[in-house]
């Protein structure tokens, strides 16, 4: 095993302890991450696989099918993400808009009145 | 009598936020002005006029705070409402041209346009005229409604329009976006001439063509997602 396959096994091993540790999400999600996670490290020692793969569905080489998939894979989760903070932001916005509403006030006010 | 608001949303225009709200006080209006979370003491240069205030305790951008004065008109039984800006541009004078189709001819929506006429469309500077024929194609294309006049702050809206329009976008889009959901509730709408006068403070406070580039960006990005 070269130094960079044990670098990329390691990472990708520790990735998954942190999302198996840290994400309360769903079981059949941990189990298709896990599924994800272990193809990356066969794919890490078995290079040999992607080829196969990438010859059948047409592409030259196994590591330029996993840029492709890459691309379209974080382009996915951008688009994801943004719409998540997109909805953070609009529920953020509500709840600041009905803090000000309530507390409107109606000038002019007495100079003893705290503002 | 009908109960119309003024509707101000002001973001760091102590300088000028006094000089437009003074005019309005002789008129029969309600004028409340949003606060949009500015670091600078709005409320101390308006504290004895006859005004609602409100304020955003964080900074939210111009669409959230009209949205929020549009919320509170509601509140307060509006039954017709104007946006306005803070830094003096628009002319109190129109104020009434905006209203007039509202109660005779019974639009929901009415816009100012300074390209309707000759004279206020010289008075807008060369490099904004081109940039805002641009803007004016560009939302065509996106509404599906052509304006004279993409972005102009000025408008008056009657009760069913602003009980049905929900700005989102909480940055400057929200001017494409109203447009939009003129279209999407079937709005009547119309456009009015009015006039924008470029005071320095203005030209200085408005938007940098870099800034229109990037509204252009977030309305891609908001058709496409």
């Amino acid at each position: 095993m070269s130094i960079i396959q044990l670098i990329l096994t390691v990472s990708i091993l520790l990735l998954l302890w942190l999302y198996i540790r840290h994400f309360k999400s769903q079981l059949i999600s941990k189990i298709l991450f896990s599924i994800l996670f272990v193809a990356g490290i066969v794919a890490v020692i078995f290079p040999e696989v992607t080829n196969v793969i990438a010859n059948y569905v047409g592409v030259g080489r196994g590591a330029d099918l996993l840029l492709y998939i890459t691309v379209i894979v974080f382009y996915t989760s951008l688009t994801f993400i943004y719409s998540r903070f997109k909805k953070i932001e609009n529920r953020q916005t509500e709840i600041i808009r009905l803090l000000t509403i309530n507390s409107a006030k109606k000038l002019p006010q007495k100079l003893t009145d705290k503002i | 009598m009908d109960k119309v608001f003024i509707i101000i949303p002001c973001y760091n225009e102590k300088e000028v936020i006094r000089k437009t709200i003074l005019p309005l006080m002789a008129l029969p209006y309600q004028v409340v002005v949003i606060d949009d979370g500015s670091f600078e003491n709005i409320l101390e240069e308006i504290l004895d006029l006859n005004i609602h205030y409100l304020r955003h305790p964080v900074n939210l951008g111009q669409g959230a705070a009209l949205q929020t004065g549009m919320d509170y008109a509601l509140q307060c039984d509006a039954d017709y409402l104007v946006h306005f800006d803070a830094d003096g541009q628009h002319q109190i004078n129109d104020i009434e041209k905006m209203l007039t189709p509202l109660r005779d001819e019974q639009r929901d929506v009415v816009l100012g346009s300074r390209f309707l006429n000759k004279q206020t469309i010289a008075e807008v500077p060369f490099y904004k005229r081109i940039l805002l024929q641009m803007a004016k194609v560009i939302n065509g294309i996106f509404t599906g409604i052509w304006l004279s006049d993409a972005h102009n702050g000025f408008r008056a809206l009657n009760r069913n329009a602003f009980s049905k329009i929900r700005l989102e976008e909480n940055n400057m889009v929200h001017a494409t976006e109203i447009i939009q959901q003129i279209k999407y509730h079937e709005l009547t709408y119309q456009e009015v001439s009015t006039e924008i006068i470029y005071t320095e403070y203005s030209k200085q406070k408005g938007q940098s063509p870099l800034n229109a580039i990037s509204i252009f960006i977030d309305l891609i990005l908001k058709k496409l997602l």
